[in-house]
C-alpha cells in the first residue's frame, strides 16, 4: 500500500515537472521569435526591411494629442 | 492499517495540490504587481519620448507639445468670446479663463523647456500630464454652461481656426522631422555599406520624398541575399532597442517624484501670476492652483500620484 502510495505520489510529481518543462520550452521559444520580430533567415522581404525602417522614422504630420476642449 | 494508508495517502495529496497552488499564484501574482507599476504612462507618451534621447528628438516632442497648447489656448480664446455673446453671467465664463491663464502658464514653461537638459523626457512628461488635466477641467466646466446641441455648434466653429503661430510651428516641426530622420537614415545607409546616399542629403534639403529614399533602400535590399537581409533587418531592430532603451531610464526617472515636482510648479505658477492678470479669473486660478496643492497634499498622505492614461491627476 505504501509503496503504491508513493509510486503515485511520483507519477503526480512527474506530471508537474512535465508540464512545467513544456510550459517553459514553449514560452522560451515564443520569446525567440518575438525577439527577431517573427523573421527567421529565409523569409525576410525588402517589405520587411521597408516596415523596419518605419519604426525608426517620423511621420512629417504627426501630432500629439492632449483632447479637446468640447 | 489501511485507513492509516488512506489517511497518508490525503495528506500527502493534499500538500502537492497546496505546494501545485502556490506555484501557480505566486508568480501570477508578482507578476501583476509588476504591471501595475509599470503602467504609469500611456503607451502614447511613452512612444513619443523614444525619440527625445536625441536633441533634435527632444526639440520636436517639446516644439509640437507647444504648438497643441498654442492651439488649445486660440481655440479655448474664441470660445470664451462665443460664450460671452451667448451668455449674460460671465462669472463661470471666468472660471473657464482662469483654466486657459494657467494654460499659457504651462506653455510658457514648456518654452523655457531646454531640449539638451537631462530631464527634458521627465519636463516634456509633466507639462503634457498639466496639459490634459487642465484640458479636462476645461471640457467639464464648458459642459456645464451649455447644452449638447449648442456644444456641437461651437466646436464646428472652433474646428477651422488658423494662426499663423501655429503656421510657423508646423514648418519648423516639419523641418526638424526631416533632419531627424535624415540621422536615422544616414545610420541605417552605414549598415548598407553602400556610399551612394544622396538621396538622404535631398531629402534633408526638402528635394526628396522620404518614400524616394526608402525606395532606394527597398532596391538594395531586394539584390540581397536571404542572410544577408536577415542581418541587415537585425542590425536595424537592435538600433532600435538600443534607441529606445537610452530612453527607458529617463521615463523611470520621471516617475520618481513626480507628485513632487507637481506641487513645485503649482507652487511656482501661484507665485509667480503674470500681472496681466486681474479681477475674478486671477481669484479663480489663485483658488484652482491652491485646491490642486490641497488635493496634492492629500494624496501625498495617502497614495502616491503618478501621470495617469489620460491624465486626470489633478482636480
Amino acid at each position: 500500500m505504501r509503496k503504491k502510495n508513493i509510486l503515485l505520489l511520483l507519477f503526480i510529481l512527474i506530471i508537474i515537472f512535465s508540464v512545467t518543462l513544456i510550459y517553459n520550452v514553449y514560452t522560451n521559444e515564443i520569446g525567440k521569435e518575438n525577439k527577431t520580430g517573427g523573421y527567421s533567415s529565409n523569409d525576410v522581404t525588402s517589405d520587411d526591411v521597408m516596415s523596419e525602417i518605419d519604426t525608426v522614422l517620423l511621420d512629417e504630420n504627426d501630432d500629439i494629442e492632449i483632447g479637446d476642449l468640447i | 492499517m489501511i485507513s492509516e494508508g488512506v489517511d497518508n495517502m490525503r495528506k500527502i495529496l493534499s500538500i502537492v495540490l497546496i505546494m501545485t497552488l502556490v506555484a501557480t499564484i505566486v508568480p501570477s501574482t508578482l507578476a501583476n504587481e509588476v504591471d501595475t507599476n509599470n503602467v504609469e504612462i500611456d503607451t502614447k507618451t511613452q512612444r513619443e519620448v523614444q525619440i527625445m534621447g536625441h536633441t533634435i528628438g527632444a526639440q520636436i516632442r517639446l516644439l509640437q507639445l507647444e504648438k497643441v497648447i498654442t492651439i488649445k489656448i486660440i481655440q479655448g480664446e474664441h470660445l470664451i468670446s462665443l460664450l460671452t455673446t451667448l451668455k449674460n453671467d460671465t462669472t463661470n465664463i471666468s472660471e473657464l479663463e482662469a483654466i486657459l491663464a494657467e494654460l499659457k502658464l504651462v506653455k510658457e514653461e514648456v518654452q523655457s523647456a531646454d531640449p539638451n537638459a537631462s530631464d527634458a523626457v521627465q519636463t516634456f512628461i509633466d507639462l503634457k500630464n498639466d496639459s490634459i488635466n487642465l484640458i479636462i477641467e476645461f471640457k467639464t466646466k464648458l459642459h456645464t454652461l451649455v447644452d449638447n446641441e449648442t456644444a456641437e455648434k461651437l466646436k464646428l466653429q472652433i474646428k477651422t481656426i488658423t494662426n499663423e503661430t501655429v503656421e510657423k510651428l508646423g514648418k519648423k516641426i516639419r523641418n526638424l522631422v526631416r533632419e531627424y530622420n535624415a540621422n536615422q537614415l544616414h545610420v541605417i545607409w552605414g549598415f548598407l555599406k553602400n556610399a551612394n546616399n544622396s538621396s538622404i542629403k535631398r531629402y534633408k534639403e526638402g528635394n526628396c520624398s522620404i518614400e524616394k529614399v526608402k525606395q532606394n533602400i527597398s532596391e538594395i535590399a531586394k539584390n540581397m541575399t536571404y542572410q544577408k537581409r536577415y542581418e541587415f533587418i537585425l542590425q536595424i531592430k537592435e538600433y532600435n532597442i538600443h534607441r529606445v532603451a537610452q530612453v527607458q531610464q529617463h521615463i523611470s526617472t520621471a516617475l520618481k517624484g513626480f507628485q513632487e515636482r507637481k506641487q513645485e510648479r503649482l507652487e511656482e505658477r501661484l507665485n509667480n501670476i503674470p500681472t496681466n492678470i486681474q479681477g475674478a479669473v486671477k481669484e479663480h486660478l489663485e483658488q484652482n492652483l491652491l485646491n490642486a496643492l490641497d488635493h496634492l497634499n492629500n494624496k501625498q498622505n495617502g497614495k502616491t500620484e503618478t501621470p495617469q492614461k489620460g491624465g486626470g491627476g489633478k482636480k
